[in-house]
């Protein structure tokens, strides 16, 4: 009898803990023929930034929803930060790792000066501009954790090919990131960065 | 390589000894009502064996290669280089190749004199197709946004037409027209095309190769 009274909230338990279990992974990775271990470039909400560092191919972890608890473990984030100067800053921080070898983690970032005023609705001033990046109009940043070498910063190319964030609700929008990136840190290189995301306030865009 | 010898027992059971047997070189011209791509037209050359039975209707043992004309046009591609424009189209060949393998059916359906006939035609089978694409850009420098890349799959499918046969004293000429499914497999990559479903028209000779028919 009281076998029978548990049972149902064992399997409910059980059921539970599978769930919990449960992630999908929201990341496409179409490969290049022609750039090994490169994705292609494209704007279809792949979730993923791949390039070389160095030559050795890079990719940023998979865009993973866990269920139940809710959470997701972001690619890429993107970040407005107040200064003291007459510009804020925005920050595009991807983190990823060396392909094959996933133990080593990294980071690479972009740092860009924009008013004070940018907000989602000028994001969309990014789409369709190609940026050379000296370090006095930003710079790129790489670190690599597992070797523990935090690069100086970098200078290099940026073309955002679609930058855009709509409304979707009151202080809720969601958009498209994509586009291509090489950067230059005199002791390695970042090469044919090629990006593609699907961004949105509710994590991983912070334009406060 | 093995698995084709499998087909060797199939071909004893359908075409023995005690049937009149037909081979029949086949060539023609398709197209392909599963893409709308500018140029993308079929170059059909194939062979069938044809195994008659008393009714009158025939046993088909097909295999023809579809060779694709390329299909031109053109992407757009991008570079982070300063020195170079930010745009630059890229130019992209997309070349099908199709090999299908099939058995079907030969029905008389309208006898329009002692020579001519129409008939219909039946076949169910499996098609493997190849899609190469090609693309001429400065690689060096400019990536492509959401390039095609090669695919081929291997699947069932079914085709079905009709046919214009004239007979002659040792042989017949025929004219066919055949409608054939995409193979029937779940198609998940993104491109900007699609598995072919050819239609095909195609003229042929059967020559007689064995006289004797089934009792």
């Amino acid at each position: 009898m009281k076998t029978s009274s548990i049972l149902p909230d064992a399997l409910l338990f059980a059921l539970c803990l599978a769930c919990l279990g449960c992630t999908k992974n929201l990341t496409t990775v179409v490969e290049d023929k022609e750039r090994r271990g490169l994705a292609i470039f494209s704007n279809t909400k792949n979730n993923l930034m791949t390039c070389y560092i160095g030559a050795t191919p890079w990719r940023t972890s998979p865009r993973i929803v866990t269920f139940l608890s809710g959470g997701t473990r972001y690619e890429l984030t993107v970040a407005k930060s107040a200064t003291s100067s007459a510009l804020d800053t925005l920050s595009f921080n991807w983190s990823g790792a060396f392909l094959g070898n996933i133990n080593q983690t990294g980071n690479i970032g972009l740092v860009l000066p924009v008013p004070k005023t940018f907000d989602y609705t000028t994001f969309l001033s990014l789409q369709g501009q190609r940026l050379a990046i000296n370090t006095s109009n930003g710079y790129f940043t790489l670190n690599l954790v597992n070797n523990n070498t935090v690069y100086g910063k970098g200078t290099g190319n940026i073309y955002f090919h679609k930058a855009q964030l709509d409304s979707i609700g009151p202080r809720i929008y969601g958009g498209t990131l994509s586009g291509i990136f090489d950067a230059d840190f005199n002791t390695i290189k970042v090469e044919n960065g090629r990006f593609d995301h699907s961004v949105g306030s509710d994590v991983n865009v912070f334009l406060r | 390589m093995k698995k084709w010898l499998l087909i060797l027992p199939l071909l004893l059971i359908v075409f023995g000894s005690s049937a009149q047997l037909y081979i029949e070189p086949i060539a023609g011209y398709g197209t392909d009502l599963n893409n709308k791509l500018p140029g993308f037209n079929l170059l059909v050359t194939g062979v069938q064996l044809e195994k008659k039975t008393l009714s009158g209707a025939g046993w088909l043992f097909r295999f023809d290669v579809d060779y694709g004309t390329a299909a031109k046009s053109s992407d757009s591609s991008f570079t982070t280089n300063a020195a170079l424009p930010v745009f630059a189209p890229a130019d992209k060949s997309i070349r099908p190749v199709l090999y299908n393998f099939s058995t079907g059916l030969r029905l008389k359906a309208v006898k329009l004199n002692k020579t001519n006939h129409l008939l219909a035609l039946l076949y169910a089978g499996v098609s493997w197709q190849k899609f190469n694409v090609d693309y001429t850009y400065r690689k060096s420098d400019y990536s492509i946004l959401n390039p095609d890349i090669n695919r081929d799959v291997l699947g069932i499918f079914l085709s079905g037409g009709i046919e214009y046969m004239h007979e002659y004293a040792n042989g017949r000429f025929f004219a066919d027209a055949l409608i054939s499914t995409p193979p029937a497999k779940k198609d998940f990559s993104p491109s900007t095309f699609r598995f072919s479903a050819p239609l095909t028209f195609t003229v042929g000779y059967s020559f007689i190769i064995s006289k004797k028919i089934t009792k």
